[in-house]
């Protein structure tokens, strides 16, 4: 530091900056000759023995997965026990050596392993092929275990070790909320392996169980152990602590599990549907049911390719959640929101408006019908909703014009997700004019389609959920919450680690009194005595509802209800879809009823009405809807409802339909 | 522009302990890749005789360029890394779809062993010149700047342990320079910032505390600090808008990016990957005990339990073969070379000259220490060369150069 004195003026406090940077570079030093004095001299003897001729090695324990509870603590995914075969790769050196005696053994198909093995061997670090475990079975059958660990002197490196399985004891309950879990593909182990996946980890495919599949996977354990030069396994490693597995978290879900039992055994009649029942005031999806549904289990266990192709090619398509991922019409139900549009826009108001149906509407040269042939008389807007009357939306929607009634749709939150959080949300179909015009062209549609999209036919498409989403805003003063299935998640020993949080989804565009209003109507659907959605009453509550039948030009109508209830404070609010069922009224409303019930613990009276299917049909009957002697007069109705503008969905109808009564396939 | 009375300032010592550390780094490398089952890999230690070769040549040519030349040159220098920087992005090569090298037929370049020492010299610039002022904190924002561009690039390819040593070299050289601690620290905020918010992010589990507590924690030091009323709300506001950007960024990322992410933040949950060569690493380590196992003696390889012993273990070889005693001599070398540094740094009279040392010091001493913490289960790996050790020609070339520009600076320490 002799030349000090000529240094330039701002490097004043060199000697202290460069005593400060000297000593932190001694103590750094100093840490590594302290660590390097542990590792060599104190633990250096135990080390060099180890180095001899032994090796060490480390396996993973994997962490047992956490359990998905239903809101009431019901257990619906658990683990059992069940067993892995390992082997060890830097033992048995040989692939073909080790696929020929495991097929052997194991009964397994030679490629099917070797394919195993050639998989585990892409891990390559530096040309050297890493020491890994690899699963190759997990205990499909016992005896052929039990063989191998016989037998197992023929082949090094084998080691049968205890493991959990992913089990769901409920079976196919809630099996599209939940989803299921399988063998990491190869696409997901290049994403996740950064994470400490490998090859043959178990992962999340669908549902829950792949989107939180980060909370419940756990963290894997480590053990290390000490091998010979001729690959026995010697004694656990002590100079490297093992790792603990830990297990993965806890999810609550806000699925309710006796409603969603009762949602899915109503479902089980009938070919497909969806049910979701939300409770309106904070999102919490109570049920979420799509039938039908594949056997969890099964797909857990590992589906033959027969198997597979069978189940992902079966015509009612098992593997889609309906609740979510298909659009229907939403048929009458979507009479809520062309009356909402129109009180908006002031094209209607209650009370003064008022039609007379007498079973048709004329618009142009095309005759409408309204589904009940012999008309409805004088109507206005509550009794239009009340009775589902087609003719009075033909001319409200008529009035409103295809621009108006769509806009106000899309603002009501329909045409996009419902923000669930579960993967494979569809958004349906809000078909503004600009739609038509890139569909078929500019100018090559009528403007008519406005009458069929003002009784929700036509080329509107709704999920079950956005419907569930409509009956929540309407019972909830036009907010919806965002729906979503998770309810808190909590450690395996029951620590609460975080709990969902209420988010507003959007609010309904309309002003509050008609929101009142069409709640008030919706109650009248169901409690007064000519509404559609009298099956839906339940005793000593109010329930509010609103039927829908949706054409359908491959089959039988689909049945729709939404309902909420109580009506007073709502605390449930539901959408019943059911696919080539028949009308709203007769199918879907006491589908509704059922689930409300068993969500609110409504127990049957002893003796009145038991529901069952063949009592409510006598009883349906002799209302509005739902007869069969009520489904004469609709041969002629395929024409007429078409509107010209190439082939929407669902105005097309067979004339053979027994079970629906009505022409335009409302209500 | 040599003159012959300056002999004398020549650092031997200097020049003594980088030959030395370059014959270990052959003689280990050798012994490293001797004896594999099956594999024939003698010509590695070859080619690093060869490019240890090349190193002396251009640690000569580098101690003949005076400081005004190289100070001339720093903004090309830097401007040619960058260019190297973002090819190597495009053509680059490496393993498993990182983009690090240039393959040039024979021979492999790293162009981010040649970006840390041109950024080196242009911050060594730029904090040398009379007009700079570092006595507020917005005014360490370009040489931040400097440092931060060429980082980004690095980590692009990705390489995150090599960009996160651009950082770490700004911070001695910044204290070097004669800014007060206090605003080193308060560089480093916006980064804390946006790691605290991170949990707050979280989908479930979302937790506002930590990043709650630390900006209360800022305020309260920026409003009792002495810092103009601009430089505290400047500091404020990025430190506010890093921590709301961090869970912004991190939700557009793909499930798999934030995979890597937490790996890397994490590395005692997500350390599977990598736990099988650290043990193995501390066995040979361990196993060296105190005297080690004699040359060509470690067992550890011998199966290639450790696979990469050559480049970023190497150490483990000299711990395994000459023990706790060939350990104490190879970190005394480092050590010596370090601490020679710095006191050279002190000495130049040239402020660039004296900046660009301290650099070159404080590189080789926190890839070491890294590298060597690697080694021995103390830090999360990184893939981190040992100067002068691990194999690979760009990594070496690069060191010895640099050890050349310190030689022609003390060389020239009295000179202004």
């Amino acid at each position: 530091m002799a030349a000090r004195a000529n240094e330039p003026p701002s490097f004043e406090h060199i000697r202290t900056r460069s005593r400060v940077l000297r000593t932190t570079a001694v103590v750094l030093f100093m840490i590594m000759v302290s660590r390097l004095g542990w590792l060599q001299i104190v633990r250096g003897t135990d080390y060099r023995k180890l180095s001899k001729d032994n090796y060490v090695q480390v396996s993973t324990v994997r962490a047992p997965r956490g359990l998905i509870l239903d809101r009431n603590g019901e257990v619906l995914a658990e683990n059992r026990a069940a067993l892995s075969v390992i082997l060890n790769r830097s033992i048995a050196r040989d692939d073909e050596e080790a696929a020929d005696v495991l097929s052997e053994l194991l009964e397994l198909d030679r490629e099917f392993v070797a394919e195993k093995l050639a998989d585990a061997s892409t891990n390559y670090y530096g040309g050297t092929v890493l020491i890994d475990d690899v699963d190759l079975l997990d205990d499909r059958d016992f005896a052929r275990i039990s063989r191998l660990v016989e037998q197992r002197s023929r082949l090094k490196g084998i080691k049968v070790v205890e493991t959990a399985a992913r089990r769901y004891p409920e079976g196919t309950l809630a099996t599209h909320a939940i989803g299921y879990v399988g063998e990491i593909s190869d696409a997901e182990l290049a994403d996740m392996e950064a994470s400490g996946y490998r090859p043959g980890s178990i992962v999340g495919k669908s549902g829950i169980e792949k989107r939180y599949e980060h909370y419940l996977n756990g963290r894997n354990g480590q053990e290390y152990w000490v091998y010979d030069a001729s690959g026995r396994e010697l004694y656990e490693f002590q100079l490297e602590p093992r790792v603990d597995a830990k297990p993965g978290h806890n999810f609550v879900l806000t699925i309710d599990a006796p409603a969603q039992r009762r949602a899915e055994e109503a479902l089980a009649e009938f070919r497909a549907g969806a049910i979701v029942a939300i409770e309106p005031s904070t999102g919490e999806v109570l049920v979420m049911a799509s039938h039908p549904s594949p056997d969890p289990n099964a797909l857990v266990d590992g589906l033959s390719e027969v198997e597979w192709s069978e189940l992902s090619g079966s015509p009612t398509h098992p593997l889609i959640n309906r609740a979510i991922q298909a659009a229907y019409p939403p048929a009458s139900t979507f009479k809520l929101i062309t009356a909402a549009a129109g009180l908006q826009t002031g094209d209607v108001r209650p009370r003064r408006e008022q039609v007379i149906c007498k079973g048709a509407f004329k618009y142009g040269i095309r005759t409408f019908r309204c589904w009940r042939a012999e008309g409805h008389g004088l109507v206005d807007l509550m009794k239009g909703i009340v009775e589902s009357c087609d003719v009075f939306f033909y001319q409200l929607g008529a009035r409103l014009g295809v621009e108006k009634l769509m806009t106000w749709t899309a603002r009501a939150g329909l045409g996009r997700k419902t923000g669930i959080e579960i993967v494979g949300e569809v958004r349906g179909n809000v078909p503004t004019p600009d739609w038509y015009d890139r569909r078929y062209g500019e100018g090559k549609w009528s403007r008519g389609v406005v009458i069929n999209l003002a009784i929700g036919q036509g080329e509107l498409l709704v999920t079950p959920i956005q419907a569930a989403c409509l009956a929540c805003a309407i019972a909830n003063e036009g907010r919806v919450m965002t729906p979503h299935l998770f309810k808190q998640v909590q450690t395996y020993s029951g620590t609460v680690v975080g709990s969902a949080r209420r988010s507003v989804a959007y609010d309904l565009p309309f002003a509050a009194d008609d929101i009142a209003f069409l709640k008030r109507a919706m109650v009248n659907v169901v409690e007064a005595p000519n509404g559609t959605g009298k099956q839906a009453r339940v005793p000593g509550i109010e329930v509010g509802g609103k039927t829908g039948t949706a054409q359908n030009p491959h089959g039988e109508d689909h049945a729709w209800f939404v309902s909420f209830a109580p009506a007073d404070d709502p605390q449930i609010a539901i959408a019943v879809l059911v696919e080539n069922a028949g009308s709203g009224g007769a199918i879907a409303a006491p589908i509704a009823r059922e689930v409300t019930k068993a969500y609110l613990r409504i127990e049957d009276e002893p003796p009145p009405v038991a529901p069952r299917r063949q009592e409510i049909e006598p009883a349906g009957a002799d209302s509005d809807e739902a007869g069969p002697e009520a489904a004469g007069p609709n041969e002629a109705d395929a024409d007429e409802t078409g509107d010209g503008g190439g082939e929407p969905e669902g105005t097309e109808r067979e004339g053979t339909d027994a079970l629906a009564p009505d022409g335009a396939g409302t209500d | 522009m040599l003159d012959r009375r300056r002999l004398r300032d020549f650092d031997v010592g200097l020049l003594l302990a980088a030959l030395a550390m370059v014959a270990i780094g052959v003689v280990m490398i050798y012994s490293a890749t001797h004896g594999h089952a099956g594999v024939d890999l003698s010509h590695i230690a070859q080619r690093q005789l060869v490019w240890a070769m090349v190193g002396l040549v251009a640690m000569v040519i580098a101690a003949f360029v005076s400081q005004d030349t190289l100070d001339a040159l720093a903004p090309v220098l830097y401007g040619i890394a960058l260019l190297l920087l973002m090819a190597v992005l495009v053509v680059g090569v490496g393993k498993a779809g990182e983009r690090r090298w240039f393959d040039l037929g024979p021979l492999t370049l790293q162009p981010s062993e040649l970006a840390k020492y041109a950024v080196i010299i242009v911050l060594a610039r730029y904090l040398a010149r009379r007009k700079t002022r570092l006595d507020r904190p917005i005014r360490l924002v370009i040489p931040l700047l400097l440092a931060l561009v060429p980082a980004a690039l690095v980590l692009r390819e990705p390489d995150l342990g090599t960009s996160v040593i651009f950082l770490i070299i700004l911070v001695p050289m910044l204290y070097w320079a004669g800014v007060r601690p206090f605003f080193l620290l308060l560089l480093m905020t916006p980064a804390i910032s946006m790691l605290l918010a991170l949990p707050a992010s979280h989908a479930i589990a979302g937790n506002w505390y930590p990043w709650a507590i630390f900006l209360f924690l800022l305020g309260a030091l920026l409003y009792v600090s002495r810092l103009f009323i601009v430089d505290k709300v400047i500091v404020f506001v990025t430190c506010t808008v890093t921590g709301l950007m961090g869970p912004l960024l991190w939700n557009r990322l793909a499930d798999y990016q934030r995979h890597r992410v937490l790996a890397f933040l994490n590395p005692e949950k997500y350390r599977f990957s990598t736990g099988y060569q650290l043990i193995q690493s501390k066995i040979a380590v361990g196993s060296g005990s105190v005297l080690g196992k004699g040359f060509l003696g470690g067992t550890q390889k011998k199966y290639a339990f450790l696979p990469e012993q050559h480049t970023d273990f190497v150490f483990s070889v000299v711990a395994e073969e000459f023990g706790f005693l060939g350990c104490l001599i190879v970190l005394g070398l480092i050590l010596f070379l370090v601490l020679r540094m710095f006191r050279l740094a002190g000495q130049v009279r040239n402020r660039f000259a004296s900046l660009v040392i301290v650099g070159i010091a404080s590189t080789l001493f926190v890839q070491s220490a890294i590298n060597i913490g690697v080694t021995l289960g103390l830090s999360p790996v990184t893939g981190m060369p040992l100067p002068f050790l691990s194999y690979g020609g760009s990594s070496l070339v690069v060191t010895l150069a640099s050890i050349g520009i310190v030689l022609g600076m003390g060389l020239r320490r009295m000179e202004y």
